[in-house]
């Protein structure tokens, strides 16, 4: 019988847990309603068309069928469904939206990790202006400093700018595929022997190096300061260096990395890609990037965005770490007496009533979870 | 002071080769030769911690960020599909994957072929290349016995020198992927303490062209 169990990748959230959860999405909308942003919500079913011509429709999902016999899914990413929204209704670009629910992978089973998944995050679309990434770092920096996460790192890459300098090289799909795929995946090992091909081209010295190409932001600029790239992407490496130098006089105390070596952290990413992670954390907090091809895959006109999601689940996870719990106090009251408790339930820091009959069960409720008992008809008798 | 950096190392033969390797490198890791019943073992005059595991969970603790580095053989790393950084061949506990049965097996017979294997991710992964649909069977140990009791038609396994193979009138029809020992990362402990990880890899190549 399965009536009391749950599926693997799932889970409950209770007390305190589901409080620090919740308090982090608050925090997070009431930030970006704070900074003029509209709130956007989408349902959890989409249909998997939406999804399907990017690398998030490409893994496992929770898919069913619709009454009309189409595929659908539960949705695997925020920002997709956002751009659905916008390629189908009226409204006024530029504009600023942010959002906030849970988002469904199927994982390996059994290795730990969350099928459902709470995402809070920003977009912005219409802007092609630099001040539209400059506004999402700020964000960044700002809401990991609300949120109070220790030592932030921000990271930021160029989507497209291993394939841009692979394209320069050849034009053999299958090849540009496969060297990308082993300096992603850092397969070493593989990927020696696959720029072997490339012994003697401009690129050559920076094929050795590139799956060390990342760390602090200064350093992995000097590393590419030599090299000439294609005209496009040059422009993209000046505008990267161009943001480390904003962030540097912005936020001077703030680390600033740079990785050239990974994959964007969604394919439909077309810029400057930016994620933050902190010492506690095993995966990215916050990451974000433009895309500004997206919309145009829905409908004629590209539009210029920019987007940034937030991991909630993890800051959640961090949070917890060092939060002490107060103990509750229970409230034991006559009925007569609804004024007086209610009064006192208004005045106590943690406090609630305790809805039972003899002060006896009142007291085993407040032992049996840790809390202290109020008696307030012990003090109507003083 | 310095975090410490956490290596699972998977136990048994992969720990026998590695540990010598790890001292050409300029480790000191006295205290996992004298290991009696324990796991753990901080390193005395280095920043790591050895973690002793066996192979699948090494992927299991690095994909969940629990260790930062895994030393594992490339067989379990394939099955599991996890999305680790492999950054160093080894090139010890090399052996390789194989197709095998008892010698009246048709490879090129047309029914559904029953296989044995440990690895069923690997198998049906080298049958789909070649065009073919088999039904699989996990098995846990001793993968020899299945086409000897005629619970499969043949297996998948890995072997280091066919002894085992030979011994039990077993015949290598195939030949797949080589496998050795891999030096595997969890990308975001790569980021997070990126010189001490690459210090430790440059090391292990180096005591791996001194060795050679």
């Amino acid at each position: 019988m399965l009536k009391n169990q749950l599926p693997t990748g799932v889970r409950d959230e209770l007390g305190i847990n589901a409080r620090i959860k919740e308090t982090t999405v608050n925090t997070i909308q009431n930030y970006f309603y704070q900074r003029g942003f509209e709130k956007i919500k989408t349902p959890v079913i989409e249909y998997q068309d939406v999804f399907e011509d990017y690398d998030v429709g490409q893994q496992r999902l929770f898919k069913f069928l619709s009454a009309s016999g189409n595929s659908v899914v539960l949705r695997p990413d925020m920002t997709l469904p956002l751009a659905r929204v916008l390629s189908s209704t009226q409204v006024k670009l530029p504009a600023k939206f942010y959002y906030s629910g849970d988002i469904f992978r199927i994982n390996k089973a059994l290795s730990g990790s969350q099928d459902e998944m709470t995402q809070a995050g920003a977009e912005l679309i219409g802007f092609s202006s630099m001040k539209a990434e400059q506004e999402c770092l700020s964000m960044m920096i700002e809401l990991a400093q609300i949120l109070e996460l220790e030592s932030i790192q921000i990271e930021l890459g160029l989507a497209r700018f291993v394939k841009q300098i692979l394209e320069m090289l050849t034009d053999n799909i299958d090849q540009i595929h496969a060297i990308e795929e082993a300096l992603f995946s850092k397969q070493i090992t593989k990927y020696n022997q696959l720029i072997v091909a490339f012994d003697e081209s401009e690129y050559t010295s920076l094929l050795k190096i590139w799956p060390r190409l990342f760390g602090p932001a200064q350093d992995v600029l000097d590393e590419i300061f030599p090299y000439k790239f294609p005209e496009r992407l040059q422009e993209k490496v000046t505008e990267l260096r161009q943001l480390v130098s904003w962030l540097q006089v912005r936020y001077p105390n703030q680390n600033v990395e740079i990785d050239l070596s990974t994959r964007a952290p969604q394919d439909y990413y077309t810029g400057i890609t930016f994620q933050a992670y902190s010492s506690q954390s095993a995966t990215f907090l916050f990451s974000g990037g433009r895309y500004d091809h997206l919309l145009n895959h829905f409908q004629k006109e590209k539009v210029a965005a920019i987007g940034l999601g937030i991991d909630v689940d993890q800051i959640a996870l961090i949070s917890q770490v060092d939060c002490q719990t107060t103990p509750m106090t229970y409230i034991y009251f006559n009925d007569n007496q609804w004024e007086l408790a209610e009064q006192k339930l208004m005045e106590l820091d943690k406090a609630t009533l305790c809805l039972v009959d003899s002060l006896e069960e009142a007291q085993k409720v407040a032992d049996n979870n840790d809390g202290q008992l109020l008696d307030l008809t012990a003090e109507v008798i003083k | 002071m310095t975090e410490r950096i956490k290596i699972a190392l998977t136990k048994g033969r992969v720990e026998k080769q590695t540990l010598p390797l790890l001292e050409v490198a300029g480790l000191n890791v006295d205290p996992v030769y004298d290991k009696q019943r324990r796991l753990i073992f901080d390193l005395p005059d280095d920043p790591y911690t050895i973690i002793l595991a066996k192979g699948p969970d090494v992927s299991t603790y690095l994909s969940n960020g629990a260790v930062d580095i895994g030393i594992v053989g490339s067989d379990i790393l394939a099955e599991q599909q996890d999305d680790a950084y492999e950054l160093l061949d080894l090139g010890i506990g090399k052996c390789q994957f194989i197709l095998a049965s008892t010698p009246d097996f048709n490879p090129k017979s047309t029914k559904r072929k029953v296989i044995g294997t440990k690895y069923p991710h690997i198998t049906q992964e080298y049958f789909a290349k070649r065009g073919e649909d088999v039904e699989i069977i996990k098995i846990e140990g001793s993968v020899e016995l299945a086409p000897l009791i005629g619970l499969a038609d043949a297996i998948v396994d890995i072997t280091e020198t066919g002894t085992t193979l030979r011994e039990n009138n077993l015949k290598i029809f195939d030949y797949l992927r080589e496998v050795s020992t891999r030096v595997v990362v969890n990308p975001m402990s790569l980021k997070q303490h990126r010189n001490e990880i690459f210090d430790l890899v440059d090391r292990l190549e180096g005591a791996i062209k001194a060795k050679s």
